[in-house]
């Protein structure tokens, strides 16, 4: 390639000032004012103006750490959005059901295991067989949806796969809710206790109902603290889905840029044609796509179950939709974005009804209003398209 | 000299780090048959998709009959007059011969949704008119045969000429042909060429084409603009494309696969 | 050999998953056939049935083959199951299963004891396998005779007890004489003659319907006299006391017309007429008897086999006729079969009983739905999931404008006013006519609102914004510090039915819209404006502009076609006709209820236009009849509906993307340019 010639460069083309841009759109003005509204109330709120603030800090404390743990989740299930969409350019809408089918099949895994009495004698390994039997069961699931309504209709036109991946999420809640009943079920309760030596730290709250104090108890345990002067309650099993997110993520991460597989996958991400003449085998990689997404939303469904404690045929379907929101937010096709995107969410709808002073009914709704935002000014997503970016 | 018609320079246009076009200056003529040559990755197509508007390109300055046509998204380009074939023949699955002419002609007509709906006396007469000169054009063509037909199930030389219908369809005072006789034997290559002899004799419409058929360049074009590695290394009448050192060099010296090109029949 | 019988394998999954979500518990009540064949028996069945086709089908095997292959499907099929009912007597499924709340056996096994019920069950399903595998092996055309008319039977046996008061005797005995004596008539004695052969039939059907007159002046068919077959009061009574023998000889006059273009008419019309004839003779003698025992069955299965087997040939050769009229004739053709359709319809709830007519006209506000959204998914090819939102907003427009609510109070809210003050404040109180306009408008301008900020972005993020933002709208109609605008949970209730006030032209002309058969009407009429302004469109120049963006955009805008603003458009208009039809539920319902506005509808919707075929707007109609009409009739499948639904998009992707009833736009851009 010739150097830049620099007597020919010209710069007549100015990009654009983003103000100039933003007054140009009136899509994107008026979604300004309404964001500098959201952001005024939220200050006023925040703030205390007269007297005490309505939002306090310690309340903001507690919404964090819920919203990590529930973002973390939401991380989960979007990198098997960002995954399938950086191989396949489309968007896996059967992925919520996935996440759904991995929390069912993980409830009787661990029924099975109370029923055995596993669950009280050795409540790890349960917790590890159910992990894993739910992991693998929506690794099933997501490979057969991909065998069955996406793989004959690689080259179809974009619209044709999204009605297919409609109609298998149509029908995969729908066998779930025939064959498993609409009820919902209900997560047994679990003791987790470790460090036995915080006993007297934890005072009566650490008791049972006999009056035992085994430990802190990671799955079931809430706890009101005082950390650096605010009253909090922690669940520690918001830890616990944190960090055991969080190590999924980074074997992820491992995965795709250590290995050779995840090289291919990269490979394939980066021009599916190119990397099939350099003798990459196409199928495979998207088949471990699938399953890696499976693996990632199972983990997630179970991990979801057990603090929720809830399992329908119908669990699927919002988690599924903010997740997507989380993988856009963060750039779909992208892994990092995708973590990040579903802690921001997370964090964003726990928090952001309370400081705007608004019901938590309307929690979806702050949802869905960040992905219409997010796609108005920046539909690329925070970190842009890496993965796919050639094809934009 | 005749008078300018699309005046090119300092056309600039990067794909994440590769820069694909590196300040090209192109000018046609009114009334010339011209061509864009080059080898694979040249750069060729993606010219093409910034003149007409398919990529927004970085820099650079793209006049027709002296208006500026930088910026402009591909609908208002072909409403300039500039319209365009694909290198692969990109037709409506689902529609008929006459059906892709008449949405060639999309911008020329003028049919509103109230007069669609109530089918107003303006909008049948303009159908109808639409589609008389539709026939006109597949007659010109030698499509009329096919009219009714499912043009994606036509073989694959007549589907080329819906192509080129379509685009006419937008009465075009410039067109540009991507590789028009791709795929085609000697006989079809021979009849496109006269067919665009024809187009530019009868009809006035300026031609710039992209081809790797060298015989067809060198026999058709008033003049060769080359393209290597995003850059203009020549341009001239064919013969003296022929004799330039780094044209063969380029065709030669870097690709040798590619020479090929040059007596590929 | 795996691939060989994998038709029955995937049936023998589906049968275990049917199974074991306990379909043979909520079906084991349900007879086909009274006293002989239960809707359990005829599921197993079909599905044996079936795997042994498909299987010695794919084949192409001689007979005993056939015969032998269909016998392994029938073991593929039912071997899962004896295993599943011994299975079942060793550990307990029901905590798994929720919905298996009997064991397998007691329904599967023919009331028998476990031994002599299973070697039953497996020999049927041998047999039936290779009944199958023999069907296969004759020839496809005996194979579809023989399922066609089967399933008719089937379906027809299903919804025998609603459909026996749908058409009195004498009225369906008249009709199919009417019919009848067209075609016969016009054909012996104006065989070749096209003119001759329209008037005949029209004299034939005027005698017969002049005949109706008379029998129904005569006083016969009322109720306890002797002709009146059946438990049903015959239309032909009812329809216009007094003007009978005029009205009715028109009438008849033109079904014995039909009867004798049956003979030369376009496809649609032929098939149309040719299988409503067989329907009218069936639902007759469904009428005359009441329930459906073997002898219904039979004559049921004699009567569609004999249908299927030469209507097929009836029609192509009706096609070719018609193929060979001059371009006159076959504009008279055309009006004789709008006027006859016309009539059909309007006259179709007077024949239809209460509860048919409510099912049409759930079926029409779908129809409407789904030509709004056929334009925004089938012609422009944008994913709209959300499109129940723009429903909604119709129906919560007129409900706010009707009615006393803070819109109409001039912002005060109705609950803080007393009876009187009502009335003085509430000026703002449209009628439907006005608030229909405004609701339509509202729709649009909704969707315009919508689609502005998403439509530039690629297709795939529209549908999943349009998803959230059909949820966002619903919470937000439920959202409890709305409740003095939108009513929260409990909605906009006592809307009231539209008036038509004509007597200026004429004292005797107000109508009120107050019973399910007046809506009807108005659905229809705007079914027929739907139509109206949906063809002309899809047949326009705008209409080819949305579906080249559909085949590909780039080119489509390479063609000078504006992207944003076609896909707009297109966006307005769906969301303006689902406004219409929201706005007419509503009335329909006295109410907008937030909870009616789910993601249900939308996706109802969208399976019916894509299994219908996308772009088509017969398929629409004939995709609501299927998907939404069907399943209200057969109650039993309304469980299965959603998981049918969801199957059938991916089948219909996989397999049939054109849908049931495809488009053909350059035959219609022919014939509107050979104009």
């Amino acid at each position: 390639m010739t150097p830049i010639q620099t007597q020919e460069m010209r710069a007549r083309r100015q990009p654009a000032s983003a103000l100039s841009r933003l007054i140009r759109n009136p899509v994107q003005l008026i979604s300004a004012i309404i964001l500098l509204g959201l952001f005024l109330v939220a200050l006023r709120n925040v703030l205390p103006l007269n007297g005490a603030a309505e939002y306090q800090p310690d309340q903001f404390a507690r919404q964090l750490i819920f919203g990590l743990a529930q973002g973390s989740i939401y991380a989960l299930i979007a990198l098997g959005y960002t995954l399938v969409y950086g191989i396949l350019s489309m968007i896996n809408f059967a992925h919520g059901e996935i996440f759904m089918a991995g929390a069912y099949m993980g409830f009787f895994a661990i029924t099975a295991a109370q029923e055995t009495g596993l669950l009280a004698s050795d409540p790890v390994l349960a917790l590890f067989i159910t992990l894993l039997i739910g992991m693998l069961s929506s690794a099933v699931v997501a490979v057969l949806v991909e065998r069955i309504a996406y793989r004959p209709l690689r080259n179809a036109p974009r619209l044709v796969p999204l009605i297919t991946a409609i109609g298998a999420s149509i029908a995969l809640q729908q066998i779930f809710l025939r064959l498993f009943g609409a009820s919902t079920r209900r997560y047994p309760d679990v003791g987790w206790f470790v460090l036995p030596n915080a006993c007297p730290a934890l005072g009566t709250q650490g008791l049972d109902d006999t009056g035992l104090c085994r430990g802190i108890d990671l799955i079931g345990g809430r706890y009101d603290v005082t950390v650096i002067g605010l009253e909090l309650r922690i669940l520690p099993i918001h830890f616990l889905v944190f960090a055991l997110s969080l190590a999924l993520m980074i074997a992820l991460w491992l995965y795709v840029h250590r290995t050779k597989s995840g090289k291919a996958m990269r490979a394939v991400a980066e021009d599916r044609n190119t990397a099939a003449l350099m003798g990459v085998n196409v199928d495979r990689v998207i088949v471990t796509t699938f399953i890696l997404g499976g693996l990632l939303a199972g983990a997630g469904g179970v991990l979801y179950a057990l603090y929720n404690q809830q399992v329908s045929p119908f669990i699927g379907f919002l988690p599924g939709i903010k997740a997507f929101t989380a993988a856009v937010l963060g750039g779909i096709g992208n892994i990092p974005g995708a973590m990040f995107g579903g802690l921001f969410l997370g964090v964003v709808e726990t928090v952001a009804p309370s400081m705007l002073g608004l019901s938590s009914q309307l929690k979806d709704v702050i949802a869905f209003g960040l992905l219409v935002m997010v796609l108005i000014f920046r539909p690329q997503g925070i970190f842009g398209e890496v993965l796919s970016s050639k094809r934009g | 000299m005749t008078q300018l018609l699309l005046d090119v320079q300092g056309l600039m246009k990067r794909f994440d780090g590769l820069t694909a076009l590196r300040w090209v200056d192109l000018q046609v003529h009114e009334h010339a048959i011209a061509s864009l040559i080059g080898p694979n990755g040249a750069g060729k197509t993606t010219f093409f998709n910034c003149v007409t508007g398919f990529h927004a390109s970085d820099d650079g300055e793209i006049l027709f009959r002296g208006e500026s046509l930088w910026g402009k998204t591909a609908d208002r380009v072909v409403l300039a007059g500039i319209a365009r074939t694909f290198q692969s023949t990109r037709l409506f699955g689902n529609m008929s011969v006459i059906e892709h002419v008449l949405v060639g002609m999309h911008s020329r007509l003028k049919t509103g949704v109230l007069d669609a709906i109530l089918r107003t006396p303006f909008a049948r007469r303009e159908e109808s008119e639409a589609a008389q000169r539709a026939r006109a054009l597949l007659e010109f063509v030698g499509l009329t045969a096919y009219e009714q037909q499912l043009a994606e199930r036509l073989p694959y030389g007549l589907m080329r000429r819906v192509e080129i219908a379509r685009a006419l369809a937008s009465e075009p005072s410039l067109l540009l042909l991507d590789e028009p006789t791709a795929g085609m034997n000697p006989q079809e290559t021979e009849d496109l060429m006269r067919f665009i002899r024809r187009l530019r004799d009868e009809r006035g419409i300026t031609i710039l084409l992209i081809e790797h058929d060298m015989r067809l360049v060198m026999t058709i074009s008033e003049y060769i603009t080359v393209l290597d590695y995003g850059k203009k290394i020549a341009e001239g009448t064919p013969a003296e494309i022929q004799r330039d050192s780094r044209v063969i060099e380029a065709y030669l010296g870097v690709m040798p696969d590619e020479g090929g090109e040059f007596g590929r029949p | 050999m795996i691939r060989a019988v994998r038709p029955a394998l995937y049936i023998s999954a589906a049968a275990l998953l049917l199974v074991l979500s306990g379909v043979l518990v909520s079906f084991q009540e349900r007879q086909v056939v009274a006293g002989a064949v239960s809707l359990n028996a005829a599921l197993i069945a079909g599905l044996v049935l079936a795997a042994g086709m498909l299987t010695a089908g794919r084949l192409r095997v001689r007979s005993g083959m056939a015969v032998l292959q269909g016998m392994i499907a029938g073991v593929i099929v039912g071997l899962p199951l004896v295993l599943l009912v011994l299975l079942e007597r060793l550990i307990d499924l029901r905590f798994v299963f929720a919905n298996l709340t009997q064991p397998v056996g007691a329904t599967l096994l023919f009331s028998l004891e476990l031994v002599p019920g299973l070697l039953v069950f497996f020999s049927s399903c041998l047999l039936v396998g290779a009944l199958g595998g023999f069907l296969s092996s004759v020839s496809r055309r005996t194979m579809r005779i023989t399922v066609f008319s089967l399933a008719a039977t089937v379906v027809v046996g299903l919804v025998a007890d609603q459909l026996d008061s749908v058409i009195a005797p004498v009225d369906g005995l008249f009709i199919g004489l009417a019919l009848v004596f067209g075609y016969v008539g016009s054909d012996i004695f104006g065989r070749d003659s096209f003119w001759m052969r329209l008037l005949l039939g029209l004299f034939n059907g005027a005698a017969i319907g002049f005949v109706a007159g008379l029998l129904a002046a005569s006083g016969g068919l009322v109720e306890g006299g002797g002709l009146r077959l059946g438990h049903v009061p015959p239309a032909i009574m009812i329809l216009v006391p007094g003007y009978s023998l005029i009205i009715l000889p028109l009438i008849f006059g033109i079904l014995g017309a039909l009867g004798a273009l049956m003979r030369t008419t376009p496809r649609m019309i032929s098939t149309f007429v040719h299988y409503g004839g067989v329907l009218v003779v069936i639902l007759t003698l469904l009428a005359l008897r009441r329930g459906f025992d073997t002898f219904d069955a039979v004559m049921v299965l004699a009567i569609s086999a004999w249908a299927f087997n030469t209507f097929p040939w009836r029609i192509e050769e009706s096609v070719r006729q018609f193929n060979g009229l001059t371009v006159v004739q076959r504009r008279v053709v055309r009006v004789a079969v709008y006027c006859a359709t016309l009539l059909i319809l309007v006259f179709a709830p007077a024949f239809l009983g209460q509860y048919m007519t409510n099912v049409l006209n759930l079926v029409g506000l779908y129809i409407i739905m789904g030509i709004g959204l056929n334009i925004v998914v089938g012609n422009a090819g944008l994913l709209d999931l959300g499109y129940v939102a723009f429903f909604a907003i119709g129906a919560y427009t007129i409900g706010l404008l009707t009615t006393p609510s803070i819109l109409t109070c001039g912002g005060v809210p109705p609950e803080a006013l007393s009876g009187e003050l009502v009335l003085t404040t509430c000026t703002g109180i449209m009628n439907f006519w006005q608030a229909w306009i405004v609701a339509i408008l509202a729709s649009g301008v909704g969707g315009l609102l919508l689609g502005t900020p998403v439509l530039r972005l690629r297709g795939d993020y529209l549908a999943i914004v349009t998803l959230g933002f059909g949820e966002i709208i619903r919470i937000m109609l439920r959202y409890d510090d709305f409740s003095p605008v939108f009513g929260a949970a409990q909605g906009i209730a006592n809307i009231p039915r539209p008036i038509l006030d004509l007597t200026t032209l004429n004292p005797a002309w107000y109508f009120v819209f107050d019973s399910e058969a007046s809506m009807y009407y108005l659905i229809l009429a705007s079914i027929l404006v739907a139509i109206f302004v949906a063809s002309h469109l899809g047949n326009s120049r705008i209409g080819r502009a949305w579906r080249a963006m559909r085949a590909d955009e780039d080119v489509a805008q390479a063609m000078g076609i504006r992207l944003a603003r076609a896909k707009l458009l297109a966006f307005t208009i769906g969301a303006a006709f689902a406004g219409l039809g929201g706005a007419l539920s509503a009335t329909r319902l006295f109410g907008a209820y937030p909870d009616s506005f789910s993601l249900l509808v939308s996706i109802n919707v969208l399976s019916l236009v894509i299994i219908g075929g996308m772009g088509s707007i017969p398929g629409v109609v004939l995709g609501a009849f299927i998907l939404i009409g069907l399943p209200e009739v057969l109650r039993e499948l309304s469980d299965y509906r959603l998981l049918a639904f969801g199957v059938l998009l991916v089948y219909t992707m996989l397999v049939r993307p054109q849908g049931l009833y495809p488009v053909r736009y350059w035959q219609a851009s022919a014939q509107a340019l050979s104009r």
